[in-house]
């Protein structure tokens, strides 16, 4: 199945969002992941990020956390959001 | 500029292993090399991008850095252009006008009569650049430009591999970490489905719930269920 353009595109301003955020660059965050579970290559990210290819909703969730647990260490509150609140309105 | 100079920090240069220092020693092994096989040079500074600016990461003589920065400030001098353009550029007398005015003045300031800089290029990219300073003017014999040009080029290799070595070395080691953190959580996760006759995501989405509530890392509060459970087991720790 074609993945949803939509959810392609929030999935990569989010993680786009999240490593400015925290500083990092793309391999940082796939340590960060790896480091929690996460299961991708470090091209795969590049991919999510680019908008290319979109994560499932686990790979996601796992991105997110890693990218929250760097930014709560940066005083942020959790600013990316989960995958199931995506297409909620914007904070 | 003797054959011997230039072949004999050639080949300290090939027997070169970069895992044998840190990344500053070896910058700096390769500098004592430049000032060694480039007649006429007294003090070398090597320009590279350092978290995307271009400084002078290593160099002979504490004047280096000093000249240097006057390049860094105009965003003009030999160094910068020999960097961009990836051609030799010389001063050969700083007491004489011509480009780079900062540069002269600075590098006169310092007792510096002329320079030479050359491209450190590596598969058509320019990695740095190195600015070679000598205290009397017209100190570089003609031949100084080529035959430095061979030393910058392979100097340049050392300084990519070196670079190389040490990323990889150093994501080996966040890696490392990395799996150490892993390891825990898969113990966790296999203590919460075993204790809750729950799948692998199910066990996850615990600690993930867990860590958010008490706003600890996935990883502490996955390391506080296995010593939990250590201890349980034996309560004479």
């Amino acid at each position: 199945m074609p993945a949803d353009p939509v959810m392609t595109a929030l999935v990569a301003g989010q993680l786009r969002g999240g490593l400015r955020l925290a500083g990092w660059e793309a391999a940082d965050l796939w340590l960060a992941s790896v480091a929690i579970g996460a299961n991708l290559g470090m091209g795969d990210i590049a991919g999510y990020t680019a908008g290319r290819t979109v994560p499932t909703r686990r790979e996601y969730d796992i991105l997110a956390l890693a990218l929250n647990e760097q930014l709560s260490d940066l005083g942020q509150d959790h600013p990316i959001r989960r995958w199931d609140d995506l297409d909620a309105d914007p904070r | 500029m003797s054959e011997t100079t230039l072949g004999d920090s050639l080949a300290a240069l090939t027997r070169f292993f970069v895992g044998d220092g840190t990344l500053e020693e070896t910058l700096l092994r390769v500098s004592e090399l430049a000032v060694e096989a480039v007649a006429g040079a007294e003090l070398v500074g090597i320009t590279m991008m350092v978290e995307g600016r271009q400084r002078t990461a290593v160099f002979t003589d504490e004047a280096s850095p000093e000249i240097d920065q006057a390049q860094y400030d105009t965003g003009e001098g030999p160094c910068l252009q020999a960097f961009a353009e990836q051609r030799v550029f010389s001063v050969e007398a700083t007491s004489e006008d011509g480009p780079w005015p900062e540069f002269r003045r600075a590098a006169a300031a310092h007792g510096i009569g002329s320079t030479l800089s050359l491209p450190m290029v590596v598969d058509k990219r320019a990695v740095g650049a190195m600015n070679f300073y000598a205290r009397t003017e017209r100190a570089f014999p003609t031949d100084a430009p080529q035959e430095g040009e061979v030393f910058a080029s392979q100097a340049a290799i050392v300084l990519a591999n070196a670079h190389a070595y040490w990323d990889a070395r150093t994501m080996s080691e966040r890696l490392g970490e990395a799996m150490k953190s892993r390891a825990v959580i898969e113990q966790a996760k296999g203590m919460i489905m075993a204790a809750e006759h729950c799948n692998e995501d199910d066990a996850f989405q615990v600690l993930v719930r867990a860590s958010q509530r008490e706003n600890v890392k996935l990883r502490d509060i996955a390391t506080r269920i296995v010593e939990g459970a250590t201890r349980r087991k034996d309560p004479g720790v």
